[in-house]
């Protein structure tokens, strides 16, 4: 078992933190008195096969797997992509799910079976996406013969299952047909939606759900139509915190753990990005995975696994945090935001203010009014395929306002008619343009309650764009803040790279 | 419409300077730290025996085994993943099978086939092999050896499909101009807990006797036969020159050629 997360209080033994920024890996000395959240030690993982099996035999509040397969059972596996665990798994754990669920299947005989990815305003998997996760037997089982697809929210092939306030509710035709769907997942944060209701139905339901109006009950009523109208079985892989391998290693490892080996590697993977600006993080981050610990396998009713889930990362994953502080402090790596080495200034803002200083138990760790300091460096910079949307909302959308409600009016309904944008989305793999609007929604929703935002090392316009202030060190970044919250501030700061659970009390 | 952004609010202009770092960050490194108050101590880290096997794209000794050989791996990724040690589960088909197993695999991997109860513990792989095939089979039997090791040692059993290796050090005698074709197929792993040993040697032996007869087929695809038809048919009895003729049939030209 994993040594669980803590609450380090710094004092003069403390050594420098690790707070990468960006693609930059840094060391910062933090005051004395700070508190530092450390999530629960990384472990490697170990292959999940009994636990699946056990998962199957023994479900929660719903039968067997096995006793639900018949031969004439029109089948689907939905493979659930909400969120990614970043950097990706070396071990994708959704393969070994698919591949238990497939050999039962093939036991009792079931001819009729097709995967769907669930990836909803995520970009479409591509066929080295799927092989990837899903791996070479299932690719090459499946793919020749196209019944490994992903959803597509704009298609007009969707069915209609029911109306939720007078607004009606579709969803991917094949998993309506279905006689028994199989969603598989991964939980590796707070976040558990039904993923059904979020990656498989409409744009307009996912509007209504995510949008800059989207309230509760909309969530709570979409969720139990499907859930009525599918008959569902779920079984959910629970993640622990990611483990860097090879020269990567300290980054999994706490400061004053770090061996002789750990610190040349830090000295030797910090000189390559310093000596080589263009290429050196992508060399030191190419082909960057993480291998995760699978905490527990949960299968069964999907309502009940989606709790069962949670209390699972939640006991693995809380620690204690005596009361919400002055001052969060939040370092955002590249790598555990995107795939390339230093992550956009959009997706930066998201992982601070939204999955990290969101990751609690319903007490935030930085009281309103507080301010959040973050590390990264907010480069102007997109993938040109997968965010061409995003790129274009940096550059022209909040340059004339960062307020949700006046873009969902003016910007929203252009982007979405975009026939590049849709284009992109469809056959490009790239995320679908409404994505990043919701993207900001979250975002700005989560600043509301912060007097102010300080990015350590950012670049002055894109703070400015995001409505949010630039420093150029932590001290300088302190003693702005100190103008809200007084030259004595109570301070968190989240060591990644991982997410801890926030118990703040 | 358009939001008024303060005067100093530039974008960074300019390339970033290349920097010398390394000798200040060891520097600063080697100044040694104890454990803050309040932190836990540190686990103590036992050595690693249960790796997860992740394949590399290639390794030396397999690349000399093309050398001689026209190798394929077929369904290698199976094995992504899987909790080391394992027990390979293969075909006999000639005095060759072992070296040629061994060396396509890279050396973490490697199986023996000595004292492999002794090698499981310490956390090597194992190689175990069917008896010769009686006439007009392809694939003799599994004795229930690798099921209870692998129900001993609580190991997964990969079932392991060799093809062109039937009489190989004959052959290599032969002043042949092409390489001989050797195909390793590698099957889904076999679990044998909750499961008696003759049923899982059954399954074994359906899988490997599945992988030798229809290799080309998917994954799903031999699942689905396999469940199908309970049993494997073996094929009508086959001559043994028919098995070298077909083990040496030409390769199939792979494209055209621009200079010719």
């Amino acid at each position: 078992m994993a040594r669980p997360g803590f609450l380090l209080e710094v004092d003069d033994k403390t050594p420098a933190l690790m707070t990468p920024s960006g693609a930059d890996l840094r060391l910062e000395r933090v005051g004395v008195g700070t508190h530092v959240v450390y999530p629960a030690d990384a472990v490697a993982s170990s292959d999940p096969t009994m636990l699946i099996d056990q998962a199957l035999t023994a479900p929660v509040d719903a039968q067997p797997l096995v006793n639900r397969l018949a031969p004439g059972t029109k089948l689907t596996l939905v493979i659930a992509d909400e969120e990614l665990p970043l950097p990706r798994p070396q071990f994708d754990p959704r393969r070994t799910l698919v591949e238990r669920v497939l050999e039962a299947a093939a036991r009792s005989g079931v001819n009729d079976v097709e995967l769907v990815v669930a990836n909803g305003l995520r970009q479409r998997w591509s066929p080295a996406q799927i092989t990837s996760v899903l791996g070479d037997r299932v690719a090459t089982s499946f793919l020749p013969d196209g019944l490994v697809t992903s959803h597509d929210v704009t298609s007009d092939d969707l069915v209609q299952i029911g109306e939720v306030d007078g607004a009606p509710v579709r969803l991917n035709r094949r998993v309506a047909d279905s006689d028994l769907v199989v969603v598989i997942g991964l939980a590796s944060g707070v976040n558990h939606r039904c993923p059904v209701a979020a990656g498989l139905t409409d744009l307009g339901t996912i509007n209504r759900m995510y949008g800059a109006n989207a309230d509760e009950n909309a969530w709570s009523a979409v969720e139990a139509l499907v859930t009525e109208k599918v008959d569902a079985f779920t079984l959910v892989a629970v993640l622990g915190q990611p483990l860097l391998s090879g020269n990567m290693r300290f980054v999994s490892k706490r400061e004053w753990e770090w061996h002789v080996a750990d610190k040349l590697a830090y000295a030797g993977a910090r000189q390559v990005i310093n000596a080589m600006p263009r290429n050196g993080a992508s060399l030191v981050h190419a082909s960057m995975s993480a291998d995760y610990a699978i905490i527990d396998v949960v299968a069964g009713d999907p309502v009940a696994v989606r709790r069962d889930a949670a209390l699972a990362w939640q006991a693995a994953n809380a620690v204690e945090v005596p009361g919400s502080a002055d001052v969060l402090v939040v370092p955002v790596w590249g790598a555990a935001i995107d795939e390339g080495p230093i992550g956009s200034p959009l997706d930066a803002a998201h992982h601070a203010l939204v999955r990290a200083a969101g990751s609690h138990l319903g007490s935030p760790f930085v009281r309103p009014g507080g301010v959040m300091i973050g590390f990264h460096p907010l480069p102007n910079k997109f993938s040109n395929r997968r965010q061409s949307a995003a790129a274009d909302f940096f550059a022209k959308v909040l340059p004339a306002s960062t307020d949700p409600a006046e873009i969902a009016a003016q910007f929203e309904p252009s982007a979405l008619a975009d026939e590049w944008y849709l284009d992109l989305y469809r056959k490009q793999f790239a995320h679908h343009p409404l994505r990043v609007f919701h993207q900001w929604y979250r975002t700005a929703e989560a600043t509301k309650g912060l007097d102010d935002v300080i990015w350590v090392g950012a670049d002055r316009r894109s703070a400015s764009l995001l409505g949010h202030r630039a420093a150029s060190t932590y001290a300088d970044a302190l003693e702005i803040a100190s103008d809200a919250v007084g030259k004595h501030p109570a301070i968190t700061f989240l060591r990644g790279p991982g997410l801890a659970l926030g118990d703040v009390r | 419409m358009s939001r008024k952004l303060p005067s100093w609010a530039q974008p960074r202009r300019g390339k970033q300077k290349p920097k010398f770092t390394w000798l200040r960050d060891v520097a600063r490194l080697l100044r040694t730290h104890g454990r803050p108050a309040g932190a836990p101590l540190a686990e103590r880290s036992g050595l690693e025996l249960a790796t997860r096997v992740q394949l590399p794209e290639g390794h030396f000794t397999l690349g000399l085994l093309r050398l001689r050989f026209d190798i394929e791996l077929v369904g290698a990724d199976a094995l992504t993943g899987l909790r080391q040690p394992l027990v390979f589960a293969a075909n006999e088909q000639g005095a060759l099978d072992y070296q040629i197993l061994r060396m396509a695999l890279p050396s973490r991997m490697r199986p023996t086939n000595l004292r492999v109860s002794r090698a499981l513990l310490r956390g090597r792989n194992v190689v175990t092999f069917t008896d010769d095939p009686q006439a007009g089979r392809l694939v003799g039997d599994f004795s229930t050896v690798p099921a209870e090791l692998a129900n001993q040692h609580n190991v997964a059993i990969v079932p392991v499909g060799l093809t062109g290796t039937f009489k190989l050090k004959d052959i290599l005698k032969l002043p042949i101009t092409t390489k001989p074709k050797v195909s390793i197929r590698f099957g889904a792993p076999v679990h044998v807990r909750g499961r008696s040993l003759t049923e899982a040697t059954a399954e074994l032996q359906d899988r490997v006797e599945q992988l030798v007869h229809e290799g080309e087929l998917t994954w799903w695809t031999v699942e689905q036969r396999r469940q199908g038809l309970g049993e494997v048919t073996p094929p009508n009895p086959t001559p043994r020159w028919r098995r070298l003729w077909d083990q040496s049939a030409p390769k199939p030209e792979d494209g055209s050629r621009i200079w010719r």
